[in-house]
């Protein structure tokens, strides 16, 4: 089989083809197109579509006609502060949980014991995918006003709520974030962190590296590319999180997904369904000024694997 | 720079290869004394000692699991020793990190930074030695031509061959001007004609800079062509340190005479006036070879070019295989008893031994060693 020389030196199977040789043959394009045709489909149905609708909707009034009115509100009074919470919380949640969770994957890869690699690896998995009422409902239950952790710690000497600590606050909202951003973090970076060779950090040693300087020099620049794109994901995934937010905060704090979840559901104005796409359309441009940042900083960071 | 340290010459140009100099022997006396080093119940390193002579190049060779890269690893600092001691040029390094020992090492493959072009994989060692930038990059691109990569520098290792990649691992471990060179298997991932090409450099250039070296291979050819002595290693203990020559024609040993080239192994009876009788035919015995009573069955230990095998139509053996290997022929024959044997015959002469011939085999060279028989060869 032909062989692609690729980074650190393991070869990946070629397609066989030159470059171009597909385009330039329709019956392959055409199996090719067949191939990703219901990936397509599903992303016009569920992601081009509902965009372009919610950002017309968003210059629209009511009636119809088109309106700055709608983009004008969702940039001020409670809903700019609703942006900026969400990227507050988005930021310090992803950049948290980023950096914990690559010194998770990193100690699990280090580690030779394949069932606490699989616990591991598990447990993130069931607890990336948990959220909404069942875990605000655990936290409540542990760190609440009156969880069990409160009480123990309570009963220490030591209540957090009388040292300025909150659940149902913008820090209290970033702790329970961390709880399935890293186990997310640690997945998605497990196999770039299994995937540094010890004869870099030895190499780096031999020439005169100490610990701390083969992961600056190397390891870091290496987990770079990975570490940034996993960032991206756990912010966007921070961002749109809605129902955690809003089952533990009641609305108390202004989060830009909580007051679309009003603004569509009428609970406060009838009619703001514009509004409400207004904000909807806020958050994809965030979502792509984070995604060309995103792709400036990957363009630097993975200039090597080019 | 430490003393002893292998100074580089930066003006050197390598295309076309230039004759060898002199050795000017500028390296460091490299000593390894009583090593041992367990893994569990594995015994990695049984009493390990040597010492390398300033500018000498020594390949240890062994099968897989002998050892004899946890010794080089050893001698790195990337392995802790349980008992035992490594001394570079008089000072003992035993309790010495990797980066402080200033030794290069070429590792087996993709040892290279991946996020850095290979001029700066070079300068990498400069760098964390605070060079100031453009002194670095020039050393670095001094080498690069060295190891004849110039036109190289600016690429990325998964944009370069195997063999180009191995050649910037050589000169970012010289970069750093170090006092001895370790190559761990340098060449085994490189296909034959690359391999041959790059070991034949390697050599020109630790001649040319004097290093004291320590190559671990377990390519016997490599070892024996590349080195001043060879050192062969099985089951974590040095079994025999010598010139190459030495090594193959007086092993000390069957393992030795057995790993290094290739040998028959043929049943004899010692004979009387120090004779062994082997394929109906006395010869005297080697003479390291234990006394043994007259009559003792042995096996005795023949190189390829010590058996003859001429056609013969009532000859007790049988060619099974023919291989062409230049001005020589290797003919496998097959013995009563199911004893394989392997004569080396002239070109010529091989035409006539094709596989299903049978033929005469008869010892005209010395035997390597006696040994007693082995149980399975009956």
């Amino acid at each position: 089989m032909d062989t692609t020389p690729s980074a650190g030196g393991r070869a990946l199977p070629s397609s066989g083809l030159a470059p171009g040789r597909a385009a330039r043959h329709p019956g392959r394009l055409l199996r090719h197109a067949l191939g990703v045709g219901p990936f397509l489909c599903y992303l016009t149905l569920f992601l081009i579509v509902p965009s372009a609708a919610v950002v017309t909707s968003a210059f629209q009034s009511p009636s119809g006609g088109f309106t700055w009115a709608n983009i004008r509100a969702s940039l001020s009074g409670v809903y700019l502060q609703a942006y900026g919470g969400s990227l507050e919380l988005s930021a310090i949640a992803a950049l948290a949980s980023a950096v914990l969770g690559t010194i998770i994957a990193v100690a699990l890869a280090s580690s030779d014991r394949p069932l606490l690699h699989r616990l591991v690896t598990t447990g993130c998995g069931v607890m990336a995918n948990t959220g909404g009422l069942p875990l605000a409902f655990a936290f409540i239950a542990s760190i609440g006003n009156f969880g069990i952790v409160t009480e123990m710690l309570s009963a220490l000497g030591f209540n957090p709520y009388d040292h300025g600590f909150s659940l149902y606050s913008l820090a209290g909202l970033a702790i329970v974030y961390c709880y399935f951003l890293i186990p997310l973090m640690v997945l998605v970076m497990l196999p770039a962190v299994q995937a540094l060779r010890q004869e870099w950090f030895e190499a780096a040693a031999m020439l005169g590296a100490r610990r701390r300087q083969c992961w600056q020099l190397v390891g870091i620049p290496v987990l770079a590319p990975a570490f940034l794109a996993a960032l991206m994901v756990l912010f966007t995934d921070a961002f749109a999180a809605y129902a955690t937010a809003d089952v533990l905060t009641q609305g108390s704090i202004g989060l830009v997904p909580i007051e679309i979840g009003s603004l569509i559901q009428g609970n406060v104005l009838a009619g703001q369904q514009n509004l409400g796409d207004a904000l909807g359309f806020g958050m994809i441009l965030v979502v792509v000024v984070v995604g060309v940042a995103y792709a400036v900083l990957q363009r630097r960071a993975a200039r090597w694997q080019r | 720079m430490s003393d002893g340290a292998a100074v580089l010459p930066l003006t050197l140009g390598v295309a076309p290869p230039r004759p060898l100099p002199a050795a000017p022997r500028r390296g460091v006396r490299v000593e390894v004394v009583g090593c041992h080093r367990r893994f569990g119940r594995v015994v990695a390193l049984d009493g390990v000692s040597l010492t390398i002579e300033p500018g000498e190049l020594i390949a240890l060779l062994g099968p897989s699991g002998c050892g004899k890269t946890t010794l080089l690893r050893a001698l790195a600092g990337l392995e802790e020793l349980d008992q035992g001691a490594v001394r570079i040029g008089g000072s003992d390094i035993s309790r010495q990190s990797p980066h402080q020992r200033n030794l290069g090492m070429v590792f087996q493959a993709y040892s290279l930074f991946p996020h850095l072009t290979a001029i700066s994989n070079v300068a990498f060692g400069l760098r964390l030695r605070r060079v100031e930038r453009t002194a670095r990059r020039r050393r670095a691109a001094e080498l690069l031509e060295l190891v004849g990569l110039a036109a190289q520098a600016d690429r990325f290792p998964h944009q370069m061959s195997g063999g180009q990649q191995q050649r910037v691992a050589l000169a970012r471990a010289l970069a750093v001007e170090p006092r001895v060179l370790l190559l761990d298997e340098p060449l085994s991932a490189l296909d034959a004609k690359v391999r041959s090409q790059l070991r034949d450099e390697i050599r020109r250039i630790q001649l040319e800079l004097g290093i004291t070296t320590l190559y671990v291979t377990h390519d016997q050819d490599e070892a024996l062509s590349i080195a001043d002595r060879v050192g062969v290693m099985n089951a974590g203990r040095l079994q025999q340190l010598d010139v190459p020559m030495a090594v193959y024609d007086h092993p000390v040993n069957a393992f030795v005479a057995e790993f290094v080239g290739s040998v028959s192994r043929l049943p004899a009876t010692v004979g009387p006036a120090a004779t062994v009788e082997v394929l109906g035919r006395r010869i005297p015995l080697p003479a390291s070879t234990p006394a043994h009573p007259e009559g003792t069955p042995v096996d005795v230990l023949v190189r390829p070019e010590a058996l003859r095998a001429r056609p013969d139509p009532g000859g007790l053996g049988m060619v099974t295989g023919r291989s062409f290997r230049g001005a020589v022929s290797r003919i496998d024959v097959v013995l009563p008893g199911g004893v394989r044997a392997a004569a080396t015959v002239a070109g010529a002469e091989a035409i006539a031994l094709g596989p299903g011939v049978a033929v005469a085999v008869e010892v005209v060279g010395a035997p390597l060693f006696v040994t007693d028989p082995r149980r399975d060869a009956g």
